[in-house]
């Protein structure tokens, strides 16, 4: 293993580092799998917080809404501003918010999707949002064709 | 870095002229490279442990509902009213006489100024020890309530894992409304 070595007594060691590299390279092998095997991608930007639970079930794919603490979004696209748990100028009625309202009929008739998947959303709220803004979310998402819900927690 | 060695196996592939070469590879940089990667992967993986909790809001049927003929056994839904004193519960059933009934469930008043939740399971238990085949609860919360505290009265529904060491199901199916479900006087709207 040692080669080498003059007069001046340096050696020059080289350590097998093939075993160490096979373990770090399974150990990577599995983390990406396991990384990209969590289905639903979320973006928990803006300093929001989700609350903690004891639920267990892994989140699977569906149409994002997030109710951060300052703006309400469908997958990505911000639809209306929040403030002091209110919508701010966005046009209601009813209790529903009209602009969320009108996106999820949109990506709803543009998935065109159909069987048991196809009526759930992904909600991500923060843990701070008044119940009185989250209901006006899920009655608005059931008026558009979303009445089934999984609501993303942090797990204990 | 390498040299010629005419030792074993220099006559591989039949060929007794061959020369083999020691060559070792600097593994270092690689290891550098990957030990950077799992870390990342290693700190993200920990970030996003991120569960979900079904729920369904109410929603208006055309059709008129019909008791499930196959259904033998008797089964109650359970309606939650989280307010700023504590915790209604009352309970229903299309099978069962309300007289039965009124005697389950009742007022979980706040303690220290927060949700008794291990009282809340308790009752919870107590009512599927009961009828077993009860699984729907309506939580109604008042306006006003963070979603964190939404989430630990689901969290105390669900199942028994507040209370007891071995885990069991209550009530998996959540039904969060903000539709009065109870009169001025408390009683259970039809």
């Amino acid at each position: 293993m040692a080669g080498g070595g003059g007069g001046d007594g340096e050696m020059d060691v080289n350590i097998n580092l093939t075993a160490l590299l096979d373990i770090l390279t399974n150990l990577l092998f599995f983390l990406m799998v396991g990384f990209m095997s969590s289905k639903a991608s979320m973006e928990l930007d803006g300093g929001m917080q989700l609350p903690t639970s004891t639920a267990q079930l892994e989140p699977k794919k569906a149409v994002q809404v997030t109710v951060a603490r300052k703006e309400l979004r469908v997958e990505k696209e911000v639809i209306a501003q929040l403030r002091d748990g209110k919508v701010v100028a966005a046009k209601t009625q009813e209790g529903k918010i009209d602009p969320l309202l009108q996106r999820l009929q949109v990506i709803r008739k543009e998935k065109n999707a159909t069987g048991p998947e196809a009526d759930i959303l992904f909600v991500l709220c923060d843990k701070d949002t008044p119940y009185g803004l989250l209901r006006r979310v899920m009655m608005t998402a059931a008026e558009a064709g979303y009445p089934k819900f999984r609501m993303a927690v942090l797990m204990q | 870095m390498s040299a010629p060695n005419k030792g074993i196996g220099a006559g591989l592939f039949g060929k007794e002229s061959g020369t083999v070469y020691d060559v070792y590879l600097n593994l270092t940089p690689l290891m550098d490279v990957m030990s950077n990667l799992l870390f990342f992967l290693l700190a993200s993986f920990g970030a996003t442990m991120v569960a979900i909790m079904p729920t369904t809001v109410p929603t208006v049927s055309s059709g008129e509902s019909t008791p499930d003929p196959d259904k033998t056994e008797d089964a109650v839904n359970v309606t939650l009213r989280a307010d700023g004193t504590g915790i209604t519960l009352k309970c229903e059933s299309d099978t069962l006489a309300p007289d039965l009934l009124k005697d389950l469930g009742g007022k979980i008043p706040k303690k220290d100024g927060q949700y008794d939740y291990k009282q809340l399971t308790a009752t919870l238990k107590s009512i599927k020890e009961k009828y077993r085949a009860s699984k729907s609860v309506v939580v109604v919360p008042d306006d006003g309530l963070p979603y964190e505290v939404i989430v630990k009265i689901l969290d105390a529904a669900r199942d028994t894992r507040l209370v007891d060491t071995k885990n069991s199901i209550l009530f998996p199916d959540v039904v969060l409304s903000g539709i009065a479900t109870h009169d001025a006087d408390g009683n259970l709207l039809k």
